[in-house]
């Protein structure tokens, strides 16, 4: 049919069903006459007949066509040589594997026997067939496969006989065994073993997986197929020799290199062997979407992101005990995986052996290979080794390692600052050796092997510290080492002392203008903020920005760093849109910096979520949610999924759409918070369940799923009791949250009962004027409104309007609008004259605080002149009827 | 609560963002569904299931809930969701058609690898060709019925659920599949 045709009876389709059947019958009559063709399409389309006759085609999904196919040969009961075939073993993507008894012998031999699948093979492929296989049957390894022998069979079909190996692939066995991660190194340590052995024969593996390693029951590891797939590769070039079949690649395993096609060296191994370790520790592969699809490899080759570490990617399965285990993988497996899966092969391990030596130091607590030699790990991997002062060593080393971060980042950036980084370094390096020192002194409490805590390590080490004014700058530095230490550890006031004495110093030594003192003022900013101090966050986060800008210019990660802190003061104090424009900026800056970078992606995921806060302060509820999740990303690529920060951003999206009214993305974000709280937590009480819980029975109510409504407050009520007091703004949350659930149940005594105990804790916590108080009276109100008892609605609503004024010096749209609802509330109990003035001032504050013309002030207009003709007051009406049609004409 | 797959929210979010204007968000999902119904679809075929009215729409179904997971309520989500994997499914097909037909015109002495073999009779792939190739004919000249086409025929999707996928009434896509499928006729015949 051509187009003008169809576009014709497409046309004539359309207008049909508005015709009546007289119409119908004509057009088509007159169509015949002229278009014959198209008359014929038009009347089968709309006869019923055209629809019923079924088109075998076009009718059946295609999908239907497609069938299984056969099944393919079996080989059992076959004989091979002198070998008889008696049970199918395995089928694989290169073929299939049987059991086999020899028959020329007497005792009791077993082998298994490969046959391989493949098409059409040359001749000259045949005698590399042989060629190769005659050089692995040399490979003699405990934890290899013997191959003994191999040929052509009649059909050409590729066979190559092998050791029968009884055992369970890896993953299966150390899953069935509960292997703990030690004894998952020790097994992968003979792997690699067996690995070097045959790279060491010039023999590579090509297609290292967990399938192709076997584990006996007796706990021997063993290599199967080693140099198989090289046998099935056709690499002389020429296109006679190509065999099809297919090349056994298994792309979860297999190397950047080879995915591209390029040629191999051990180092390709050496990949695998890190994809297996990857999995072996943490129970989850590092590549999602590891089928054999095109389109998943050209994502792997083409759009390779970080790849999160294994610790960030621990299945809770393998682990009886999460954070042990997490704590196990962090640091320097995670840097001895990473490193052998790296992209190019000359940054990979050079060896399996070398790889295999690698996981040894770290057993035996040396330092590895697998991370650059800083001054820091150096002397956490000392501490570890001779003392008991695990909890602060960790501390240490995690701002060291931010230190030197900072550096290495610094010296990267530009030339000129080479020097300074250089110095920095050396820096590092006399507090390292000043923390060794202090850390280990013989100590008679480490002697009868009590544990010390932290906080009393950071006294002593505190105390030392006076000792060292012959050395002030290194004194400063530890001044600031140790309140930053503190700061970690949440003791604030012993923090911001010591940042302070660091500060003073620095700027005696090094001057005011210099780096060190910019540096400890952001420190102290940050605890100012964490304690809601505005006023000193601002000052000391605006003088570290310029100090930070003049210094190292306005796009350095440092200034753009305290830009966020000063615009979270800005926050704190209500200016949002001040906030606003300085986040705006910074994050636009940083945007440009180096977002591989652990440092620069945190700051920007801090800056994203602000912004959100700033949006959400405006009431900018689209905004909000845009940037929680640009942080959200952030997050889940440099942090995994399992984190409390990613469940914190979950619950703030969810909450978000709860107030969009959009229940189901609410609930779905809440209850991903949810489960990564419970994983991360387990049992333990905490703040993001409690809140994932708050949100939950709060939306279920909405959802109308009342049972789970109350059971999520009920749970939320819990955790508050844990996680905060009995007497805490939250715990009484929890309680009117328990009361919303009974409340729309219709239980009103125990919705009552939870609502009057919550009231009085807000009460005795506030104990006085706080808007936080305001808000709760101004709920209760409705709460009563809404079950029918006005009295109570009225005394809440002016209870909360009490409350504002006290805490606000003057008037506020909250103000106008809890008055007008009062109002409102007292016109449903006729109280005329009472509702009369609130009105008024309701309306007084609207129209000062809104534009004109702005819907609450026409609503508190319309509802005024009524109560004034109610009241009688025909002049007053009049006069505010021809502001308000003034008012409406306008816009 | 049950865990979902950890897919699902990454492909709701995709979903969003791409409802937000981000078209780019798409390809990703696309990614992710091709990867998971291609496995599927093959464990399909492999079925041992003589009748050949297979439920595709079950298919489709089991896609959604493999992927996005059974706690997923957005019915929104749901509708796009099935029109991409009825786009993913026409690609599955194809492939597995092509692949065929490429192993056929090779060497006779050709055995289809061990793992992705699935018989198809030569009528029906040459069939199943014919149609796509009109498909993108019909494409051409007038995109929404080619759409509907996709929908059903490689995706096996009812027709309420295309309605609600396009977000117009039931009647309207039983009329338009009514003159895709008139055109689809035509236009085979003539071949």
């Amino acid at each position: 049919m051509d187009k003008e045709a169809w576009i014709a009876i497409k046309k004539y389709y359309a207008q049909l069903p508005e015709m009546s059947e007289e119409e119908q019958e004509a057009l088509l009559r007159k169509l015949t006459e002229e278009q014959p063709e198209q008359a014929a399409v038009l009347r089968s389309l709309i006869s019923d007949a055209g629809q019923t006759a079924a088109d075998p085609v076009l009718d059946l999904p295609a999908i239907s066509k497609i069938k299984d196919s056969d099944k393919p040969i079996d080989h059992v009961g076959r004989i091979i040589g002198k070998y008889k075939l008696t049970f199918l073993i395995g089928i694989g993507g290169m073929g299939r594997v049987y059991l086999a008894d020899r028959l020329d012998l007497e005792a009791h031999q077993q082998v298994a026997i490969k046959i391989i699948s493949a098409g059409y093979l040359t001749e000259v492929y045949k005698k590399r067939f042989d060629r190769e296989r005659k050089i692995l049957s040399r490979l003699n390894h405990p934890h290899i496969t013997r191959i003994y022998d191999g040929g052509i069979t009649e059909e050409g079909t590729p066979y190559i006989i092998m050791e029968y190996v009884e055992g369970k692939p890896l993953m299966e066995y150390v899953s069935d065994n509960e292997l703990n991660l030690e004894q998952r190194l020790e097994l992968f340590i003979d792997l690699c073993e067996a690995v070097d052995y045959a790279h060491r024969n010039f023999v590579m593996h090509r297609d290292l997986k967990p399938g192709n390693i076997l584990v006996t029951n007796h706990g021997i590891v063993k290599v199967i197929d080693f140099g198989i797939a090289k046998i099935l590769e056709d690499d002389s070039g020429e296109e006679d020799l190509t065999i099809m079949g297919y090349i056994p690649l298994t792309p979860a395993y297999a190397s950047p290199e080879q995915l591209k096609g390029e040629p191999l060296t051990v180092a390709s191994d050496i990949f695998s062997l890190g994809v297996i370790l990857y999995q072996l520790v943490s129970g989850n592969k590092p590549y999602p979407g590891s089928t054999k699809s095109n389109m998943a490899l050209a994502e792997r080759i083409h759009h390779r992101s970080a790849l999160p570490k294994p610790s960030s990617k621990l299945d809770p399965n393998i682990a009886p005990d999460l954070k042990a285990w997490q704590k196990q993988l962090k640091g320097d497996i995670d840097n001895i995986v990473l490193k052998a899966l790296k992209d190019s092969p000359e940054e990979r391990y050079s060896s399996a052996a070398q790889l295999a030596e690698d996981l040894q130091r770290y057993q035996k607590n040396y330092p590895v290979m697998a991370r650059p030699d800083s001054a820091w790990y150096l002397f956490s991997k000392y501490a570890r080794r001779n003392t008991a002062i695990v909890t602060l060593g960790l501390l240490v080393v995690l701002i060291l390692l931010a230190g030197v971060g900072a550096t290495l980042w610094q010296a990267d950036k530009a030339a000129q600052q080479r020097d300074q980084a250089q110095m920095e370094a050396e820096r590092a390096q006399e507090i390292s050796r000043f923390l060794t020192e202090l850390f280990d002194y013989s100590d008679p409490d480490r002697a009868a092997g009590a544990v010390i805590s932290s906080e009393t390590m950071l006294e002593r080490g505190s105390a030392k510290l006076e000792g060292l004014q012959g050395r002030p700058n290194l004194q400063a530095e530890m001044y600031r080492l140790i309140g930053e230490l503190y700061s970690k550890q949440h003791l604030y006031d012993q923090a911001e002392a010591h940042l302070l004495k660091a500060l003073e110093i620095f700027e005696v030594q090094k001057g005011a203008q210099s780096l060190d003192p910019a540096r400890t003022k952001l420190h102290l900013a940050e605890i100012y903020s964490t304690q809601n101090r505005t006023r000193e966050t601002l000052e000391l986060s605006e003088a570290a920005a310029n100090l930070f800008a003049e210094r190292l210019g306005k796009e350095s990660l440092e200034h753009n760093k305290a830009q966020n802190y000063r615009a979270r003061a800005e926050m704190q104090a209500g200016n949002y849109a001040v906030a606003l424009e300085i986040l705006l900026e910074a994050a636009e800056r940083v945007e440009q910096l180096d977002l591989d970078n652990a440092l620069v992606a945190r700051v920007l995921t801090s800056l994203y979520n602000d912004i959100a806060g700033a949006y959400s302060g405006m009431g900018q509820r689209l905004e909000y949610l845009h940037y929680l999740k640009r942080a959200l990303a952030i997050m889940l690529d440099t942090e995994g999924e399992t984190s409390q920060n990613v469940a914190a951003v979950y619950n703030n999206i969810g909450h978000a759409y709860y107030f969009m009214a959009e229940y189901d993305s609410a609930l779905y974000y809440t209850l991903n918070a949810l489960s990564i709280a419970d994983e991360l937590y387990r049992d333990q009480a905490n703040d993001r369940s409690r809140f994932a819980h708050c949100n939950l029975a709060k939306t279920y109510i909405y959802t109308g799923q009342l049972p789970q409504a109350l059971e999520h407050a009920e749970q939320c009520y819990a955790q508050s009791l844990q996680v905060y007091e009995e007497v805490h703004p939250f715990t009484a949350f929890a309680l009117s949250v328990i009361g919303d659930a009974y409340l729309a149940m219709g239980d009103h005594k125990n919705s009552e009962s939870h609502r009057r105990q919550a009231t009085s804790i807000y009460e005795s916590y506030f104990q006085g004027a706080d808007p936080k108080l305001a808000w709760h009276y101004w709920d209760e109100a409705e709460r009563y409104f809404k079950s029918g008892k006005l009295i109570e609605a009225i005394d809440f609503k002016r209870r909360c309007i009490d409350v504002y004024r006290q805490t606000m010096p003057e008037a506020t749209g909250d103000i106008a609008e809890a008055e007008y609802i009062l109002a409102g509330f007292l016109l449903q109990s006729d109280s005329l004259e009472l509702a009369l003035p609130l009105l008024e001032s309701a309306l007084n504050t609207f129209e000062k605080e809104y534009p004109p013309g702005d819907e609450r002030t026409l609503k508190a207009m319309r509802e005024l002149i009524e109560v004034y003709e109610q009241s009688e007051y025909a002049e007053a009406a009049a006069q505010l009827s021809s502001h308000l049609s003034a008012l409406e004409v306008e816009p | 609560m049950a865990m979902q797959n950890p897919d699902s929210e990454a492909i709701t979010m995709w979903l969003h963002e791409w409802r937000d204007g981000k078209p780019e968000a798409m390809d990703k999902v696309m990614a992710l569904v091709y990867d998971q119904l291609k496995q599927m679809a093959h464990r399909y075929t492999l079925r041992e299931n003589p009748d050949h009215t297979l439920n595709t729409t079950g298919l489709v179904h089991d896609a959604y809930i493999k992927i996005l997971g059974q706690n997923q309520r957005s019915y929104e989500n749901r509708a796009h969701f099935y029109a991409i994997v009825s786009t993913c499914m026409r690609r599955v097909i194809m492939e597995m058609v092509r692949s065929r037909n490429a192993h056929k015109r090779g060497n006779g002495a050709h055995k289809v690898p061990l793992m992705d073999h699935f018989l198809i009779s030569d009528t029906d792939a040459d069939q199943i060709i014919s149609v796509n190739d009109a498909l993108v004919k019909l494409g051409e000249f007038d995109p929404r019925l080619a759409e509907i086409t996709e929908y059903r025929y490689f995706g096996g999707m009812k027709m309420e659920e295309i309605a609600k996928a396009l977000g117009c009434s039931l009647s309207s896509v039983k009329r338009d599949w009514k003159l895709a499928r008139l055109w689809l006729q035509s236009e085979l015949s003539e071949d």
